[in-house]
């Protein structure tokens, strides 16, 4: 902060709090709104009551779609662990003619814009005659996050010291062994904090979803838009703070397990274009 | 750890060892077959679509050609939805550069420990749930809202003013979940400045002012450039937010295509629509290739 004044420094120091106001303030509001004793909000809060949440609890479609979420995620993110690690092994891993393009290809689905891809599935599944389901739902949300947890695996794969491979393969252990004896224990972190971040997409998208759900399978994003549609009850507030609850605390714990800073993808290709920068 | 019981498993292992170029397609196999077949066979399928009519209860015949291309261009309704996409588009990365360039510029000359949990901070928006922070604007803004119940208390209003369903709301809303994707960027490139630049700048007499606007704004260019393109890009693909905070006036593009597909079911038009928009947004980012360079963001991030 050499270049500043002592005003100026102050100036900049309360635009830059200002700035984080801007972007908590809101979600703040929704949760602060969840605790609201009436039907009808009003501010500042008249008292602080769990009603809504207890309702929330009695609403049996409401809890179906949580469920169906959790569901849609859990099986999400796991295939998207399965494949993005994969790719990472494949693609960091071995030289190959076209291989940029190739990387650009992996990381398409998470450039392209949701509804495109959303649409683009929604015409092949009508195409070949098969109904929405759950496993469409699936395939289609491993389609969209799969590339959080290759670029993950792959900072991680980057910095890999493969030293300690040799050194096993020098002590007689063969390549398989050393894989799973060395290798993917060292690496597991960053395909949990990947598949973390898979999750989180999941439970939250909401665009390229709606080409995907039949009313059974409708998930909490779903659920949410067509509530605040046709029948607007605090019960919304409610879902949306365990839905804030969940997206904010996830991926705080999957930074913890990188332990470095990887938050838009951005700053993740960045990280793996600096020479040891895993 | 020794999962290798399974014979089967175990002769494929086997059978994979040491070939490298059969293991690594192996490898690559499952993302290769995900992304060909659930995006790049169904983005064909849209392209042909959309060259084709729609028929009875919205099933795809022919005749095959342009007409819905031609449809879509003759239409004022379209054309002012595309537009209105790119001015929407234009205006939310206007206001990100102007409001998060000095919070960035803040960020990397701290010098606190406190630094690397404010950015923690800037990340965590990423994440949260994009459909409850547009929600939170209608609790903060609507009729009942805070802000207009705490200006009628004041008694500065009669009656509630109208805010949302509005290009305000929109921009807002967008502005607010797009500005951690302007601040990042500007933020790594002028951590990345050396500090004797500055202090030679200094030393040889420039003032701060003259160091701030001659040394430190050029050299933050590729993550102005790279915050700018990341912004307009997502901002003009818009859905959510138009769809919740914006009125009839405020339809953009992925409204349009998601309307023709789920609601009209007209698949063909719909089809047509997305071409149009994958074609202008590769256009956008040649035009921002050519104007700025994208070379350049890429190598000065790597400095």
């Amino acid at each position: 902060m050499s270049g500043l004044g002592q005003g100026g420094r102050r100036a900049l120091k309360w635009l830059t709090v200002a700035t984080y106001v801007f972007l908590f303030f809101p979600v703040l509001v929704v949760i602060l709104m969840s605790f609201h004793p009436h039907p009808v909000t009003s501010f500042p809060l008249p008292g602080v009551s769990l009603r809504w949440y207890r309702e929330f609890l009695a609403d049996t479609p409401l809890l179906g779609s949580l469920l169906n979420s959790v569901l849609v995620g859990l099986c999400s993110s796991l295939l998207s662990g399965l494949i993005g690690t994969l790719a990472a092994l494949g693609f960091v891993r071995s030289q190959f003619k076209g291989k940029q393009l190739f990387g650009a290809v992996i990381l398409s689905p998470m450039i392209l814009s949701p509804i495109i891809i959303g649409i683009a599935l929604l015409s092949l599944i009508s195409l070949i005659g098969v109904y929405k389901s759950f496993t469409i739902l699936v395939m289609g949300h491993t389609l969209l996050t799969f590339p959080y947890v290759f670029l993950v695996v792959q900072t991680q794969l980057y910095g890999f010291d493969r030293s300690i491979e040799e050194a096993s393969m020098n002590l007689g252990a063969n390549e398989i062994e050393t894989f799973f004896n060395i290798t993917l224990p060292n690496i597991l972190p960053s395909i949990i904090a990947g598949m973390l971040f898979a999750f989180t997409i999941s439970i939250d998208e909401f665009v390229a979803t709606q080409c995907w759900v039949s009313p059974s399978t409708e998930t909490v994003p779903i659920k949410i838009y067509s509530m605040l549609k046709y029948e607007v009850t605090p019960k919304v507030n409610v879902l949306g703070t365990i839905i804030v609850a969940v997206t904010i605390f996830i991926p705080v714990v999957a930074e913890k397990l990188t332990a470095r800073r990887m938050g838009v993808p951005l700053a993740r290709e960045r990280k793996t274009a600096e020479p040891g920068g895993g | 750890m020794r999962p290798l019981n399974a014979a089967p498993i175990r002769s494929l292992l086997l059978l994979i060892r040491g070939r490298k170029a059969l293991r690594t397609t192996l490898v690559l196999a499952p993302v290769s077959l995900w992304v060909l077949c659930l995006l790049f066979i169904p983005l064909v399928i849209i392209f042909v679509y959309s060259l084709s009519s729609r028929g009875e209860g919205g099933t795809i015949i022919g005749p095959f050609g342009l007409h819905n291309y031609a449809h879509f261009w003759s239409s004022a309704v379209y054309t002012k939805t595309v537009l209105k996409s790119l001015l929407i588009g234009f205006e939310v990365t206007a206001i990100c550069l102007l409001v998060g360039y000095l919070p960035a510029y803040y960020l990397a000359r701290l010098k606190t420990a406190n630094r690397a949990f404010l950015i923690v901070l800037l990340i965590i928006p990423f994440w949260t749930s994009i459909i409850i922070r547009t929600y939170a604007w209608i609790l903060i803004f609507g009729n009942q809202g805070a802000f207009n119940y705490y200006l009628l208390k004041l008694g500065l209003i009669d009656s509630p003013i109208r805010l949302l369903y509005s290009e305000f709301a929109v921009v807002l809303g967008l502005v607010h979940i797009m500005l951690p994707f302007m601040i990042l960027p500007i933020y790594t490139s002028i951590d990345r400045i050396d500090q004797s630049l500055l202090d030679a700048s200094m030393g040889l007499g420039a003032g701060r002012a003259r160091t701030f606007f001659e040394v430190t704004v050029p050299l933050s260019l590729p993550g102005v450039s790279a915050g700018c393109l990341l912004v307009f890009i997502i901002s003009v693909g818009a859905f959510l937010t138009p769809a919740m905070l914006g009125g009839p006036k405020e339809t953009m593009i992925a409204m349009l295509i998601q309307q023709q597909f789920l609601q009209i079911f007209d698949w063909p038009f719909g089809s047509a629509a997305a071409i149009v928009y994958l074609v202008l947004i590769v256009l956008a980012v040649f035009l921002f290739n050519k104007a700025i360079g994208l070379d350049k963001i890429w190598l000065g991030s790597r400095r």
